[in-house]
């Protein structure tokens, strides 16, 4: 007979129950809802290096990797210790190893870790400053080949985090990261050969730029298309580095537009997705264009398991005192 | 007919394979739409597979209270028996296009018609 380990206590699980129903029995206020591996309302990490497949029946493939299991269909042999998703991003302390302006309204800041290989490209984290003040952003780089994990700072005029970015903060300073989370990352176990389309607004490049490279340092084989919106040239804040993939990959292309001059991304992306087939779409950005731009690419015939997306939430800003 | 009508139209691949053509279908209905506007589409397609396994007949644990509660919200925002028409409409549909049977067809909407109270709140 096993146990499984929630919040801190120990369950003892009968023969032939499931996870959730073993739980429910101890009467743990656990989440849940069709107990039919469907609706993933009780969604759940685990660290086992013995997860059946049949636990993770219907998570896209970034999310089975990255040790998620649906209670309600698991039947387990051995114990087995779970964390709710709300409870498992771990503190890291970080250093300051750089900071540098990309553009005029993106700042970049690079951290060393000890842990490099804990951090996806493409998945995303939660800093905390000194004083308190925590934001999420996406990591934008390669940490274990770059040596560092690398973030792009939108500077909003009131925004608290890139003001203390660029007037306070200095190399060397310690900071508090949490995570990483997501599901938007590359991963091909199987080495298919799909295309990829990239489709991102502002620093939403940031974590696709990341997923790019991986999928080239992977060797993916399919074409990869980056598709880039602004509102005027310079949210082309990657330009030069991307044309610089473009050149050096014959798969990598890459497209740009810019509202200003009356190109639309969602134009360029449902042109793109009509001439590949059965692609891999990442979307990543400000939340309401990226919500915006998945509801068409699935409307234009992309699965829902094919599309893989962060929407960036604005912080709500503080009422003035 | 033996076999249930779950088994006939292809038990769980049928499901996976009608969901994203339903959910596509509902997305582009301007008669239903607005209900799904701003809604997380991956939690809101779990949430149609879990209902096209039950009007498919299959195992899941759908009670009428789920229904209920699922879509108290939507009714105080005019949800009516002209909205259910249309979902069991675009439902047959769907299962047209993947090459279903009529007698099939009109038995899942009958499924789909027994929770029509239900979804009302009535």
């Amino acid at each position: 007979m096993a146990n499984v380990q929630f919040e801190n206590k120990t369950y003892a699980l009968n023969e032939d129950e499931t996870l959730l129903e073993g739980l429910l029995r101890h009467q743990v206020d656990y989440p849940h809802s069709c107990k039919a591996g469907t609706c993933q309302s009780c969604l759940c990490r685990t660290d086992s290096d013995n997860i059946d497949p049949t636990w993770q029946k219907g998570l896209k493939p970034t999310v089975a990797a990255k040790g998620y299991i649906l209670p309600c269909i698991s039947r387990v042999q051995q114990d087995i210790s779970i964390t709710l998703p709300s409870d498992d991003d771990i503190a890291t302390v970080a250093e300051i190893a750089e900071l540098l302006a990309l553009s005029h309204n993106v700042f970049c800041v690079r951290l060393t870790v000890n842990n490099l290989d804990s951090w996806t490209p493409g998945q995303y984290l939660n800093l905390v400053n000194p004083n308190g003040v925590i934001r999420s952003y996406s990591i934008a780089n390669l940490p274990v080949d770059d040596g560092y994990i690398e973030l792009h700072i939108k500077i909003m005029p009131s925004g608290v985090m890139g003001h203390w970015l660029t007037t306070e903060a200095k190399v060397g300073d310690s900071v508090t990261i949490r995570g990483p989370i997501g599901d938007c990352y590359y991963c091909n176990p199987n080495h298919k050969a799909f295309p990829i389309v990239l489709v991102g607004t502002g620093t939403g490049a940031a974590p696709l730029l990341a997923i790019a490279r991986d999928a080239i340092k992977q060797q993916h084989q399919g074409d990869i298309y980056f598709l880039h919106g602004g509102v005027t040239v310079n949210d082309l804040y990657l330009d030069s580095q991307l044309k610089a993939l473009a050149e050096q990959y014959d798969n990598f292309f890459y497209e740009s537009c810019v509202l200003e001059e009356q190109a639309d991304i969602k134009a360029l992306m449902l042109k793109t997705l009509s001439v590949v087939t059965k692609p891999m779409v990442y979307i990543c950005g400000p939340s309401e264009i990226t919500l915006k731009l998945k509801k068409q690419a699935f409307l234009s015939g992309v699965s829902l398991s094919r599309i893989y997306s962060d929407a960036f939430i604005s912080p709500v800003p503080d009422k003035p005192q | 007919m033996s076999e249930t009508l779950y088994n006939r139209l292809g038990g769980e691949a049928a499901v996976d394979a009608a969901v994203d053509i339903f959910y596509r279908k509902v997305l582009a209905d301007d008669r239903v739409n607005t209900f799904f506007e701003g809604v997380d589409m991956e939690k809101q397609a779990a949430k149609q597979k879990g209902f096209l396994t039950m009007v498919f007949g299959g195992p899941n644990n759908y009670t009428g209270q789920n229904m209920r509660d699922g879509h108290r919200h939507l009714v105080k925002e005019g949800l009516n028996d002209s909205h259910v028409d249309a979902i069991i409409e675009i439902l047959g549909a769907t299962l047209k296009e993947l090459g279903i049977g009529d007698a099939d067809i009109a038995e899942v909407a009958a499924i789909a018609n027994s929770v029509r109270d239900d979804v009302l709140d009535r």
